[in-house]
């Protein structure tokens, strides 16, 4: 094992920070901007498909949330271009100004009246007409702040009070109020990116793994104490057991999905998003899709963030310098689970969350967000590519 | 494990975290692979049997973890016989994750989603290519409906296509009740707006499912149901059939049932008709049931035909309003008035009392709801001795001026005595026999005729079989086969009384005579959406009798309304009148035998009679302020004939003489004013023809009773035709002896009685009290100035 960077890491510096945007003209991982290229496209139809009867009723346009989701997109596409300029570097400076900022928000959306429901539940924070999901944000910080903060403590890192414990708990105070929201789901994705990212910078699998085990109660109680959430746990198990009541959206999704066939019913076609399915065109998004493109569109939705979330991950693990290697890592982590997550609540493997499909999904916090990500696993992609030009196709880390 | 290892060296190794932490920083990873023989696994497929180590961590890791935090090494290698050889493992394994470089635990992470996606991509398989047509079948199963559009039902139109029923859309109150909320505020509001009480509501609460409140509400209730919004009650659209005309034809158009299904009267005979046809569409609906694409919709819900009827509203309406105070005047049970439009048989008016109201089932009892003109069978009486008549001229037994002998009033026939009310008749041409209603003369004619012909003609002028008109519930009437008449039978058939029959064979029987012999059967439905209906389309009239006999049998039908027949009150200014009257006895089931004292008393006929345009009958059951056809229902078929004959524009058309607006001098004027046959009067050509006719016939006297005798008689008398010729002056010449005509006073009041005999100088002796029940003479006699009139008065019971 060339432990290169095992040992070199520390001391190795991180790639010329000033690297221009000249270098970025080195082009980035083809592979990864189709993949963004081809679920933002596959969004836009969904959604579209998915909202427009909805739509039409609720606000008497069929393009309500098309026209929005469509500004969502060219932000967002904005955002990639934009975020591809920026050195990857640059993010461990506004580490802790971007964790205080969500920190700060999240407290103000559970704690008082400026948040504004949906479902039940408080998510949004809302100033002046501009509308947001702070946990979005929270989620984007701490794979920040981790990757900050991680790539710092260097071999400390590894440790349970140096590395594990100031980061599990920081961490949790954020959760904390995302769980107040409640929110779920977003909660589940951050502690996942956490222990994926503390797994791979060293802390103990023991840790990593007693704290799952330590956290498993406190999950319990949290479920008795949102009795929806825990009905949705138990309906996950018999989907068919109450198709008009709490597994409502289980058995539609279900249905959605598996109707699909090998071909599905064609863009517009599904019958689904007549109010069978509920949020046709956010959370439950990838069962119209299943619906509407089949098995093979599905596929392809999966294939591509599985390529995604891939290639971040190769392109981390090739990048020298352990921020932008962390950050990589954690993005394409953080937006991986998600998309993992929302697809298996699609398919009914995993109990119902409430979360959007990363690039793909209406929702506009959710799409900024993504956006950040994917610009940031692209700006990754340049840099592996001008440090490998630099080193002459020098030594890969296999 | 695959290594054999000594244990006890290995948790020595793994389990001192001092050594763990050198062996990290010192000797290098490799290194220590070395050692244990074994290196670091760089094929994904090494690290996937790694991450499956890293899955089955979960259970067995707490035990691990005070060993390694407190780093007491000994006090595993203390406890030899604890079972190290699975123990030990864990926490090797995940120290040897943890040795992992970064960009190796990168790759376990990455190898981990795709092994997830791998998951997933099964999971999709599973659902959509395995199981995907169970999901897809119900996908479109609960994502379509079939749904029927109901037709609107088509509506009733009277001639002249003015609307008597349509349907309008209304709405009906229901309850989803597994969706009610809070019963009792419900069951409140709704009471309030229903006007049902608060208890039945509570009970119709009970239980699950769907259920009605409320039917074809009117608007406002609708509308304040609506306003109320009230969760669990809802609002369906039911078309509500309407008749506009309020009771008017209400027993030919009938009804419809709850769930507009026609139940009587033309709306079920004509409910094939009628009825809209539903079209099944099959609509993609969302979760809330709503039709969102309908499939196929370009075939359009057909809407019912239109049924066109030959009632017209305005004789109707006069038929019905003239019979209505006709039976309140008479304290009568029932009535039934019939118009036809001669030529055609077709109904322009079928009104029947007691009536109800379509509109409002639940105000009036099923029996009002019987047509009777088509359901009530009862013994025709005298208007059936027109076929008598009929047959007796056609077989050429009789001619009009036949003399029969009357038995003065009474006559024994086997050992039944037949009377003829209240008249002593001796010697009467046949047609004097009809137009003043022997009874006997009749029985002796039908004696003439026998069983088998007389069945014969009573089947020819549709006496016992329906008349096939398209209402529901029609009688056929009972007529036995003449193999089973007794000689009494046949007596009593001819004047009317032993066979069973519906006012309508009645009617389509006098039409008989009017269409010159032709049958013509009744029918009420002219047009069905502007096709011609098929009953009329299938029309076809058979022969009854000859145009000669027809002529010769309307002949004495208008002396039934002229001065000495029975119903000079039917006759109508400025037309001449066909008719007959009828007074027959009820059978009453109680005593077995006719009633004395229940009548039906009616009077058919039409006019005009030179070419008849209508035929009206008028029947009134249980009269009880008079007895007899020709009072009774005489003035009524006047009025109706007016109407009718107004309809058809011959009424006020046809100029009238001063001198025929007075029914009681009329004939004698016609007959006197030599003006008026110059004038072209049509019932004097008429009654040239039937004297030419009965030339023909010659005359026979009947004198006894053995009917081949009279048989015999009559083929000697047709032998010796001319010499029986001059006889048949005689009716004419008694009437010429004397001044004017003695009008028939039953029926009327004492002052009425006391009036009519003062315009003609008579001398009233009356007797009794009430309304004229005898008098002396007889209507239709000829009365001289300063002539006694002897009237018996009696109360009618």
């Amino acid at each position: 094992m060339r432990e290169r960077k095992g040992s070199k890491a520390p001391t190795m510096m991180p790639m010329p920070a000033d690297m221009s945007a000249e270098d970025v003209g080195q082009g980035v991982d083809r592979g990864m901007a189709l993949c963004a290229a081809f679920l933002l496209l596959i969004g836009v139809a969904a959604v579209y498909s998915g909202s427009a009867v909805l739509a039409a009723e609720r606000f008497g346009s069929s393009t309500y949330f098309l026209t929005r989701h469509l500004g969502a997109v060219l932000v967002a596409i904005c955002i990639i271009f934009g975020v591809l300029r920026c050195p990857l570097e640059w993010w461990s400076r506004v580490a802790y100004p971007l964790l205080f900022v969500s920190f700060v928000l999240l407290v103000i959306t559970v704690t008082t009246s400026a948040g504004s429901s949906a479902n039940g539940s408080e998510r949004w924070l809302q100033i002046g007409s501009f509308r947001f999901q702070p946990a979005e944000l929270a989620k984007f910080s701490v794979v920040i702040y981790l990757a900050h903060s991680l790539a710092k403590k260097r071999e400390q890192a590894k440790t349970f009070s140096m590395g594990f414990l100031p980061h599990v708990g920081v961490v949790s105070v954020l959760v904390c109020f995302v769980l107040k929201q409640p929110d779920l789901g977003t909660s589940v994705v951050i502690y996942a990116t956490l222990g994926t990212m503390l797994f791979v910078a060293g802390t103990r699998t023991a840790y990593l793994v007693l704290a799952t085990l330590g956290a498993a109660p406190v999950l319990l109680l949290y479920l008795r104490y949102y009795p929806h959430a825990w009905r949705r746990i138990q309906v996950f198990f018999a989907p068919e057991s109450d198709p008009t009541g709490a597994g409502y959206q289980v058995y539609q999704s279900l249905v959605a999905f598996g109707s699909g066939g090998m071909f599905g019913m064609g863009l517009g076609g599904g019958s689904q998003k007549l109010y069978f399915l509920p949020e046709p065109h956010t959370d439950l998004i990838y069962a119209g899709i299943g619906q509407e493109l089949g098995f093979f569109g599905a596929c392809s939705v999966l294939m591509a963030f599985v390529l995604l979330v891939c290639r971040g991950l190769t392109v981390a693990s090739r990048l020298p310098c352990r921020f932008p290697m962390f950050l990589t890592f954690g993005l394409a982590t953080s937006v991986g689970i998600q998309a993992f997550i929302n697809m298996g609540v699609a398919v009914a493997l995993l109990p119902t969350k409430g979360l959007t499909l990363p690039l793909v999904s209406f929702g506009r916090s959710s799409m900024v967000v993504s956006a950040l990500s994917v610009g940031i696993l692209l700006r990754a992609s340049t840099e592996e590519i001008t440090y490998r030009r630099s080193r002459g196709r020098g030594p890969r880390l296999k | 494990m695959k290594s054999s290892r000594d244990p006890r060296s290995l948790v020595a190794r793994l389990g001192s975290p001092s050594a763990i932490r050198a062996g990290r920083r010192h000797a290098s990873a490799r290194a220590t692979e070395r050692q244990q023989g074994r290196s670091i696994p760089t094929t994904i497929g090494a690290l996937s049997s790694s991450a499956k180590a890293k899955k089955s961590r979960p259970k067995k890791k707490k035990a691990q973890k005070p060993n390694e935090d407190k780093a007491r090494q000994g006090v595993l290698r203390g406890k030899r016989n604890w079972p190290l050889s699975w123990k030990v493992p864990i926490p090797r394994f995940a120290e040897r994750i943890d040795a992992l470089p970064p960009s190796l635990k990168v790759r376990l992470i990455s190898t981990t989603f795709i092994f997830l996606a791998v998951v997933i991509a099964g999971r999709a398989m599973q659902l959509q290519l395995i199981d995907g047509e169970r999901y897809r079948l119900r996908a479109v199963g609960q994502g379509t409906t079939e749904r029927t559009i109901s037709g609107k039902r088509g509506r009733i139109l009277d001639r002249h296509r003015v609307e008597l029923a349509n349907s309008v859309d209304s709405e009906s109150v229901y309850a989803e009740r597994d969706k009610l909320h809070n019963h009792k505020r419900t069951s409140k509001i709704l009471s309030s707006i229903l006007g049902i009480s608060q208890a039945r509501l509570a009970k119709r609460f009970k239980g699950r499912g769907f259920v009605y409140l409320a039917r074809r509400v009117s608007p406002a209730v609708a509308q304040a149901v609506r306003d109320a919004d009230l969760k669990g009650i809802g609002l369906g659209f039911e078309p509500r059939r309407t008749y506009g005309n309020i009771r008017l034809a209400a027993h030919i158009l009938g009804f419809v049932d709850i769930d507009g299904v026609g139940r009587w009267g033309i709306e079920r005979t004509m409910q094939r008709e009628l009825e809209g046809r539903d079209t099944r569409v099959l609509s993609i609906t969302d979760a809330l049931r709503r039709a969102v694409w309908l499939e196929g919709f370009d075939t359009k819900p057909v809407r019912g035909n239109d049924v066109v009827l030959t009632i017209d509203r305005q004789v109707q309406f006069v038929a019905e309003e003239v019979l209505e105070r006709t039976v309140k005047a008479q304290k009568a049970q029932a009535g039934v008035a019939i118009v036809l439009d001669s030529p055609t048989g077709e109904v322009l008016a079928l009104a029947s009392y007691p009536s109800f109201n379509p509109n409002n089932l639940s105000g009036s009892n099923s029996n009002d709801w019987r047509n009777r003109g088509v359901e009530i069978i009862y013994d025709p009486g005298s208007t059936s001795k027109i076929v008598t008549l009929a047959a007796a001229l056609e077989l050429e037994h009789v001619s009009l001026g036949t003399l029969i002998d009357c038995e003065d009033g009474e006559w024994n026939i086997g050992n039944r005595r037949i009377r003829d009310a209240n008249h002593s008749f001796g010697l009467l041409t046949a047609e004097e026999v009809f137009y003043r209603s022997s009874n006997i003369g009749a029985g002796k004619i039908g004696l003439l005729v026998g069983k088998k012909n007389l069945h014969l003609f009573l089947r020819k002028f549709g006496f016992g079989r329906r008349t096939g008109i398209e209402l529901p519930a029609e009688s056929a009437g009972i007529l036995r086969p003449s193999s089973r008449w007794y000689d009494v039978d046949l007596v009593n058939i001819s004047f009317g009384q032993g066979l069973s029959v519906t006012p309508l064979q009645v009617i389509q029987a006098a039409n008989v005579i009017a269409n010159d012999g032709l049958l013509v059967p009744p029918s009420i439905v002219l047009q069905i959406s502007g096709r011609d209906s098929s009953s009329s389309k299938d029309f076809v009239s058979q022969r009854a009798i000859s145009v000669r006999t027809a002529r010769a049998v309307k002949h004495a039908m208008t002396k039934v309304t002229a001065p000495g027949g029975t119903a000079l009150r039917a006759s109508v200014p400025g037309f001449v009148v066909a008719g007959k009257t009828g007074t027959a006895q009820k059978f009453d089931p109680q005593i077995r035998a006719y009633s004395r004292e229940k009548y039906v008393a009616s009077f058919v006929g039409f006019v005009p009679a030179e070419s008849p345009k209508v035929t009206v009958l008028v029947l009134i059951d249980e009269p009880k302020e008079a007895i007899y056809g020709g009072p009774v229902a005489g003035p009524a078929f006047r009025e109706i004939a007016i109407a009718a004959l107004a309809s058809k524009e011959l009424y006020a058309a046809e100029p009238v003489a001063e001198a025929w607006l007075d029914p009681i001098s009329r004939h004698s004027t016609v007959r006197d004013d030599p003006k008026a046959e110059q004038r072209g009067n049509p019932e004097l050509a008429l009654e040239r023809a039937v004297t030419e006719l009965t030339a023909e016939v010659g005359v026979s006297r009947l004198t006894g009773f053995d009917p081949p005798l009279t048989r015999a008689l009559s083929d000697e008398a047709r032998a010796l035709l001319g010499e029986a010729l001059p006889r048949k002056g005689r009716p004419r010449q008694r009437r010429t002896a004397r001044g004017k005509i003695m009008p028939d006073l039953r029926g009327f009041s004492l002052g009425q009685a006391l009036d009519k005999c003062a315009a003609l100088a008579m001398e009233p002796i009356i007797s009794g009290t009430g309304k004229v029940y005898q008098q002396k003479p007889r209507p239709g006699v000829r009365v001289g100035a300063k002539d006694k009139c002897a009237l018996e008065l009696r109360h009618d019971s």
